[in-house]
């Protein structure tokens, strides 16, 4: 017998309700500014031919990637799932590594090999090799929790193998296709540095441009918007998507042997996202460090504090996160109830927000509210913390709610009162949880780049943005110890804990 | 000193009542089961008791502190009530060692290592408080969770089914042992169970609940030899139950004219009623029946054997067949005549 929950107590919904409110500050700061420019500017912009452009680029590569992405990652999870393939793990580890990738520094890599590179193409390519792995993860677990006896049921009535698994195992994997889809859909959308770099105009580069290039305030928060409209939608599927997946864990189909001329055969499908996503800019990056023009170059002083200020910056944006993450994640393992799924919802809004959009809406909000944080690393801390507080909520919720309420129950009855139970016994126990999710936070932190192009103080120097501000003027060489860097602080530890604990997989 | 006095309690539970005036009076150092089939609401006034659930009407009081009325729960770490939940529980992260002492604050230095020590020998695990709690078995990790329970010398202690998860053997040899062990150190304890043996076999006296109403509170052998109702009668043991009729304290039936007393009910001669016996109240020796209450003649049908005793089917030469618990010593066999008597008096229920 479970203890009923009783209503939260009020210091707890009290400090979750503060950790939402925070995080609904830029959402809810764009949405003043746009209407204090008025209904009618706000539509002018949006007819205007460039806005249209703009808007057809995002939706148009949106599209395409999460089409090439579905087939290939849909593809790839097949094979990994039913295919008896030599050292199986290990390629699923090699399919998840694009994830440890920011796009731009995919980008980078190929413009070290193809400096001419640019436009729709390239940039539709290299973001689907990088986003694959959002659909190719959770359908081969879909693949995996499905019930080989039903399929087998389906045999034996006669159907032959492909109606099988068309009747009784895809409508069981559609949904994490489908979510997985819309995941890359937002990744599409909220990209920057990729698009950037391959000078594809789409909205994110469009309300960089006009922040930085006119300071045309009132078109960059309108294009924000928009672009931030067409995320929540993005979004909104996805959770829908997400409710239909399957909990219950079946008796997964065995994978069959093939003959080794159809393994050969197969594995280009498991390799391609890995290698155009991960080896080719890897090695074009290593090739250009050992360079010995770009060795004899680098700028040790400026290398360490760059990586500094980086280090710097993700540990205070990961403590910051678990502490507005923590009553949160705690309100919503315990209790039900409307205020707690509004106020979990609100914390989620990050993964909604394409770091653009935060860091324009940060920088009219610290101007026009607190003009002496305007350009400070606490406004930048912030908008780390907002953007990647859902992670650090998604871990630390399910950290917290495998405690269970009978070794609390137990605790107050051998005299501790709430808090002292929290203490001796909640804590401790949920304190891996706690640690995963700021890692993975600070990690997220470190290879985060339009909103610290935005928000970075004069004179701030993040490993991110320096291999940025050289990749735009074409000084690969100079920027390659920076790359190489960012791999080593951000990529390496993301791939280690991916493995420490596989379903971070999805998280980075 | 610490009796609790549970006075007219109710408690629901989600939308239901699951616990409908109940009232209870424990004296200091008594051992009382609450026995029901589950879903009687007995976890749940354990619950209660803990402080763990408020109640809806009625009180809780312990000696002279009142710690339970509707609007107002003393919270559970101020009751000085310990619990044993059903699967230990321990804490995971902690020793077996800080398990038992987590009560006992750290600044009491060399006197918490003392009676974590003393704890520990107590249940007879003196050398495993180093060791981590998925090191024990499911009996060590019960003894354990009794320790800690123990270690604050709560004035009540409350176990909730405490041994139902583990295997048969070990649950006779534990239980008897923690039944012994509460009395050596006078705990005030409530047992809650649905084992009607382990009721029966540990307790001073046992609480019956059905649907969340108290259905009888008595000794053991109040319990099962004068049941309150005849469900009480039916779950605490085996009956046997015959149609017959009332006769100036006899019930006319295939047993005979069977001295008989009623229960919760007035009968006039002549009015049907059902009778209730417990098989072994039954037994086959025609010598008693010069003195018994009645007495019939049967064939044995069927036999269960269990051991230390057998359950007898027998058919009675006029009409149904009736249950008897023999001492697995000399059996009859089946097809035998046998000559029954009723030992002592059966119990009449009015009839349905």
């Amino acid at each position: 017998m479970t203890i009923a929950p009783a209503r939260a107590p009020l210091w707890l919904a009290g400090a979750a309700i503060v950790a939402a409110s925070a995080a609904a500050i830029p959402l809810v700061y764009l949405v003043v500014r746009a209407a204090e420019a008025g209904l009618v500017a706000v539509i002018e912009t949006l007819a205007r031919p460039r806005v249209l452009e703009y808007a057809a680029n995002s939706l148009g590569l949106a599209a395409a990637t999460t089409a090439t992405a579905l087939v290939l990652g849909t593809a790839v999870a097949f094979v990994l799932t039913r295919v008896r393939v030599p050292f199986s793990r290990t390629w699923l580890l090699i399919s998840a590594l694009p994830l440890a990738v920011p796009s731009y520094l995919a980008g980078y890599g190929w413009l070290v090999v193809i400096p001419g590179l640019n436009g729709f193409v390239p940039s539709w390519l290299l973001l689907t090799a990088v986003t694959v792995p959002y659909v190719t993860l959770p359908v081969a677990a879909a693949l995996r929790g499905a019930s080989g006896d039903l399929e087998g049921v389906a045999r034996t009535l006669g159907r032959g193998p492909l109606r099988a698994f068309l009747v009784t195992t895809w409508p069981s994997v559609r949904p994490a296709a489908i979510a997985g889809s819309l995941l890359v859909a937002l990744y599409a959308l909220s990209d920057f540095g990729l698009v950037a770099m391959m000078r594809f105009p789409t909205l994110t580069w469009g309300i960089n441009a006009a922040y930085s290039a006119s300071f045309d305030r009132a078109q960059a928060a309108t294009l924000a918007l928009l672009l931030v409209v067409l995320a929540l939608v993005v979004v909104t599927g996805e959770r829908a998507a997400r409710r239909q997946l399957p909990r219950a864990a079946a008796r997964a189909v065995a994978p069959r042997s093939v003959g080794r001329g159809m393994l050969v055969s197969l594995l280009p499908v498991v390799a391609v996202a890995p290698l155009i996503g991960v080896a080719v800019p890897l090695l074009a990056l290593l090739s250009r460090l050992l360079d010995a023009a770009t060795l004899r170059a680098i700028d040790v002083p400026r290398l360490l504090e760059a990586v500094g200020s980086t280090i710097g910056v993700a540990v205070a944006a990961a403590l910051l996160a678990v502490l507005l993450a923590l009553p949160i994640a705690a309100l919503a393992a315990r209790y039900r109830g409307r205020l707690v799924t509004i106020v979990e919802s609100v914390g989620y809004l990050g993964h909604a927000l394409p770091g653009i959009v935060v860091g324009l809406s940060l920088v009219f909000f610290s101007l026009a509210v607190v003009p002496a944080l305007y350009q400070s690393l606490a406004v930048l801390v912030f908008a780390y913390a907002v953007l990647f507080m859902p992670k650090a909520i998604g871990t630390m919720r399910a950290g917290l709610g495998d405690v269970p309420p009978r070794l609390v129950s137990v605790a107050r009855t051998l005299g501790m009162s709430p808090w002292q139970a929290w203490w001796r016994v909640t804590m401790p126990l949920a304190l891996p949880s706690v640690g995963i999710g700021a890692l993975l936070v600070a990690i997220a932190t470190m290879k985060e780049l339009p909103a610290t192009l935005l928000l970075r103080p004069t004179g701030t120097q993040t490993l991110a943005t320096e291999l940025w501000n050289r990749t735009v003027v074409f000084e690969f060489g100079a920027a390659a110890p920076y790359a190489a860097l960012l791999v080593l602080v951000a990529a390496v530890p993301a791939v280690i804990l991916s493995g420490v604990r596989s379903s971070a997989k999805e998280e980075l | 000193m610490s009796d609790l006095v549970v006075d007219g309690v109710s408690v629901t539970h989600g939308s239901t009542l699951a616990i409908d005036d109940v009232s209870l009076s424990i004296r200091s150092g008594e051992l009382v089961a609450v026995l029901g089939p589950s879903g009687c609401g007995k976890t749940t006034l354990l619950l209660a008791i803990a402080g763990l659930l408020p109640v809806q009407s009625g009180t809780i009081t312990i000696g002279e502190r009142e710690i339970s009325r509707a609007g107002r729960t003393v919270a559970p770490e101020k009751r000085g009530v310990g619990w044993v939940p059903q699967e230990a529980s321990l804490f995971p992260h902690l020793s077996v060692g800080d398990n038992i002492g987590f009560a006992v604050p750290r600044s009491r230095g060399a006197a918490r290592a003392e009676r974590i020590a003393e704890l520990a020998h107590l249940v007879g695990l003196d050398d495993y408080t180093g060791r981590a709690p998925n090191q024990l078995s499911g009996g060590q990790a019960q003894r354990v969770a009794l320790a800690r329970a123990l270690a604050p010398r709560p004035d009540l202690l409350l176990l909730d089914e405490p041994f139902a998860a583990l295997d048969t053997q070990l649950r006779t040899g534990l239980r008897r042992e923690v039944a012994e062990l509460l009395r050596a150190q006078g705990t005030t304890s409530l047992l809650v169970t649905h084992d009607q043996e382990e009721a029966l076999t540990l307790a001073d006296r046992v609480a019956v609940l059905h649907d969340g109403k108290l259905a009888q509170f008595g000794t053991p052998e109040e319990i099962y030899q004068q049941p309150a109702t005849d469900w009480v009668a039916s779950f605490v043991g085996d009956v046997v139950e015959l149609a017959g009729q009332w006769r100036g304290g006899r019930v006319l039936c295939a047993l005979g004219s069977v001295e008989a007393s009623a229960v919760g009910f007035t009968p006039a001669d002549g009015d049907a009623v059902r009778l209730m016996l417990r098989p072994e109240w039954i037994v086959p020796r025609p010598d008693l029946l010069a003195q018994a209450a009645a007495g019939a003649d049967a064939r044995v049908a069927s036999i269960s054997y269990a051991g230390h005793d057998a359950m007898i089917t027998a058919d009675l030469v006029d009409g149904p067949s009736v249950l008897m618990r023999m001492a697995a010593v000399e059996l009859p066999e089946v097809g035998d005549d046998l000559r029954l008597a009723v030992q002592r008096p059966g119990l009449a229920f009015a009839a349905l």
